[in-house]
């Protein structure tokens, strides 16, 4: 009695999405590969076609998903084909092909002060944030979601502002301040 | 080969720069922890294949259910535990899990074809896995909130390494493998990492949300004032209070209305709610075949009238799309066929995650700074988790020696060795050599131990699974490793 998905996908649909996604990529790889201009956006628009005959096949929430898995591992067997591997002949080592870069967070004291600017201040200015914008949101089921997925997503958009700023004080002193008057005001609330 | 990009851009270098020390920061600081997390996850996508794998021979595999057998197990149930519980749970067969499984009590019990009671579900190195993906085999309260924590971490990973890569458009297709290490590292990074971008964010953000879920809501409850619109318990009447006992629902009237009402929902769980009082009622969570969340409940009375839908359909969007997270997460939603596609997609996280520290420490070594104690250390987790992964399980099903002291202290151990002495090649070549060795033994000693059936329904898939991994690890060892390195003598282990 049980059933499982997978008989809802419709074979010929999936099959038909799978060719335009192939005839997709093989476009923008001949744009990539000799400069073919006119093939590209052709063959982003066949991709958004494959999946909307995915989306066909099994539906926005089987099908989709399922028809963007597929291209994810189409593009990188692509390029894993049509790519250059090492043979005996050119089995060549020693880094010796990028540029040095310089820059890196040497300085100890201030990978520190990222590092918990990243972690738990951008989680206390994440969490309290979204607890404040998140009584916008009707309350019940939707509030939950939005306030799990917002504190996902400030969180890590934070972490990289903080790893990232020029300057590492700057994105510490913002969230500091902006969770201090978060905190104020949810307590105000209470 | 630039048509992707505009050539005459000329972007910020000082930006690309600090975007591509913050991407090394993020990423170093906790790459071995996530390497495992994504190793494990990778593997517990079958988890219910590993379930039936683990207990090969426990009870008979079929898809067949009627009220009888359901009756007679939750009676079996209620006369073992000579009380009556608060709720008796039944693991409905599903095509991934074709088995009866009853829960009462502290007990989970295997159901025969006619209702009876056989041995315990037991599946101690799947737990383990599981539990490392999820809590890296911490208690709960913690781990989740840590593994929850490098889901956050790897969404920043996503979208620093995009901002930190000006020729991400530009090498689309670039795979130069015959190049110098430096770059092949970079080319399997780049392009792994933009091409499965999409899946890598899906597993990242619904991970972090599934993990700090929790947390967030103990934040919430904390700072914000009681959610009045929440409803609150509904209280039982005097009346139905344990009042005298009452037989048990009639399950065949249940079934036989739910198989014709709802001929294409799958049911995976039955609740069976406050039994044998005048309360009791029976829930049946299934899975519809065109949603994702995790399962719609249809209410019964206990004469077999049906009460209603409830959850599924019925809730909010938020809360079908919370309830979505989990089938997003473990790629269970189209089958077979999405499992493999996750499975080889896991695979490509844990080469970006590989990778991305191989550069860093290619860096290193070009700017002449010292590299080879953390190599080895890196080689022994990359490795290390590969080969103590299946060695665990093969201990777990030849002696039961329980798997998590296996993997960790095995882990420390090597880590402490690899600290002092040897190579970083010699350390890779061993470890590989011992990953494709240790996953060749795991179904062997499952054949050994289960005979035939090691190679029929759930074990035939996990056991070629890792026969695949095997001949994976064979190949990449035999295809890579350096036939010149020097073999780890006394003199290397007793100190470098």
């Amino acid at each position: 009695m049980t059933v499982f998905y997978w008989q809802h996908i419709d074979p010929w649909w999936a099959a038909a999405a799978m060719a335009l996604m192939l005839v997709g990529i093989g476009l923008i790889y001949r744009a990539w590969r000799w400069q073919k201009h006119s093939g590209l956006w052709p063959g982003w628009l066949l991709l958004a076609l494959s999946l909307t005959g995915w989306t066909v096949a099994g539906g926005l929430w089987i099908g989709l998903p399922t028809g963007i898995s597929v291209l994810m591992l189409l593009v990188i067997i692509w390029i894993a084909w049509q790519g250059q591997w090492p043979t005996q002949a050119t089995a060549v080592n020693g880094d010796t092909a990028l540029a040095n870069r310089k820059g890196a967070a040497s300085d100890r004291r201030a990978v520190c002060l990222r590092l918990l600017t990243a972690f738990p201040l951008a989680a206390v200015f994440a969490l309290t944030v979204t607890l404040v914008l998140a009584q916008a949101v009707a309350a019940g089921a939707d509030r939950v979601f939005t306030e799990r997925l917002a504190v996902t997503l400030i969180w890590a958009a934070c972490a990289v502002w903080a790893c990232t700023a020029t300057r590492p004080q700057q994105p510490a002193i913002v969230m500091a301040a902006a969770s201090a008057a978060a905190v104020l005001i949810l307590l105000l609330m209470r | 080969m630039a048509v992707l990009s505009k050539p005459d851009a000329k972007p910020d270098a000082r930006f690309f720069r600090q975007m591509l020390s913050g991407h090394s920061l993020l990423g170093l600081t906790a790459a071995f922890l996530m390497y495992v997390i994504c190793v494990s996850g990778t593997l517990a996508v079958f988890y219910k294949e590993f379930w039936r794998w683990e207990q090969a021979t426990a009870t008979v595999e079929t898809m067949e259910v009627n009220g009888n057998r359901i009756e007679r197990a939750v009676q079996n149930a209620l006369d073992e535990l000579g009380t009556t519980p608060d709720s008796i749970g039944i693991d409905m067969p599903t095509s991934d899990w074709p088995r009866m499984a009853i829960s009462y009590g502290d007990q989970r019990r295997h159901v025969a074809l006619d209702g009876s009671l056989e041995g315990d579900v037991q599946r101690p190195w799947m737990s383990f896995l599981a539990r490392l993906h999820f809590a890296l085999n911490l208690p709960l309260e913690l781990g989740v909130v840590i593994v929850g924590i490098f889901g956050v971490l790897l969404t920043a990973l996503v979208v620093s390494g995009f901002l930190a890569h000006p020729g991400i458009l530009r090498d689309a297709f670039a795979w130069r493998l015959h190049r110098s290490r430096q770059l092949q590292q970079t080319d399997l990074h780049n392009r792994l990492s933009v091409w499965a971008a999409p899946f890598h964010l899906l597993i990242a953000i619904t991970g972090a949300i599934l993990g700090l879920a929790g947390a967030i809501s103990l934040v919430s409850a904390l700072l914000l004032p009681a959610d009045e619109s929440a409803p609150a318990a509904a209280e039982e009447p005097a009346s139905l209070q344990r009042s005298e006992a009452q037989p048990l629902p009639d399950f065949d009237a249940i079934w036989a209305n739910f198989t014709t009402r709802f001929p294409d929902d799958g049911v995976f769980y039955l609740t069976l709610t406050d039994p044998m009082t005048a309360s009791q009622r029976v829930e049946l969570s299934a899975i519809k075949p065109d949603r994702l969340y995790w399962s719609q409940g249809y209410q019964y009375a206990a004469d077999g009238s049906f009460l209603g839908a409830v959850g599924g359909a019925q809730a909010s969007v938020g809360g079908q799309m919370q309830s979505s997270l989990y089938r997003l997460h473990f790629g269970h939603f189209g089958g077979m066929p999405v499992k493999i596609l996750f499975l080889l997609l896991g695979a490509t996280t844990c080469v970006v995650t590989a990778t991305g520290v191989n550069i860093w420490l290619a860096k290193r070594r070009q700017r002449k700074l010292p590299a080879d104690t953390i190599d080895r250390l890196w080689q022994v987790s990359l490795w290390g988790t590969l080969a103590l992964i299946p060695f665990s399980a093969a201990l777990s099903l030849a002696m039961a020696i329980p798997p998590v002291p296996v993997f960790w202290a095995g882990m420390l151990l090597m880590a402490l060795v690899a600290w002092k002495s040897g190579t970083p090649a010699q350390w890779a070549a061993y470890l590989k050599l011992a990953s494709a060795l240790a996953t060749f033994a795991v179904p062997l000693v499952h054949s050994v131990r289960f005979g035939s059936a090691a190679w029929q329904g759930g074990g035939l898939v996990i056991n070629l699974l890792w026969l695949a991994l095997a001949l994976a690890w064979s190949l990449f060892y035999l295809l890579t490793v350096d036939r010149n390195i020097p073999r780890l003598s006394a003199g290397d282990v007793a100190g470098h």
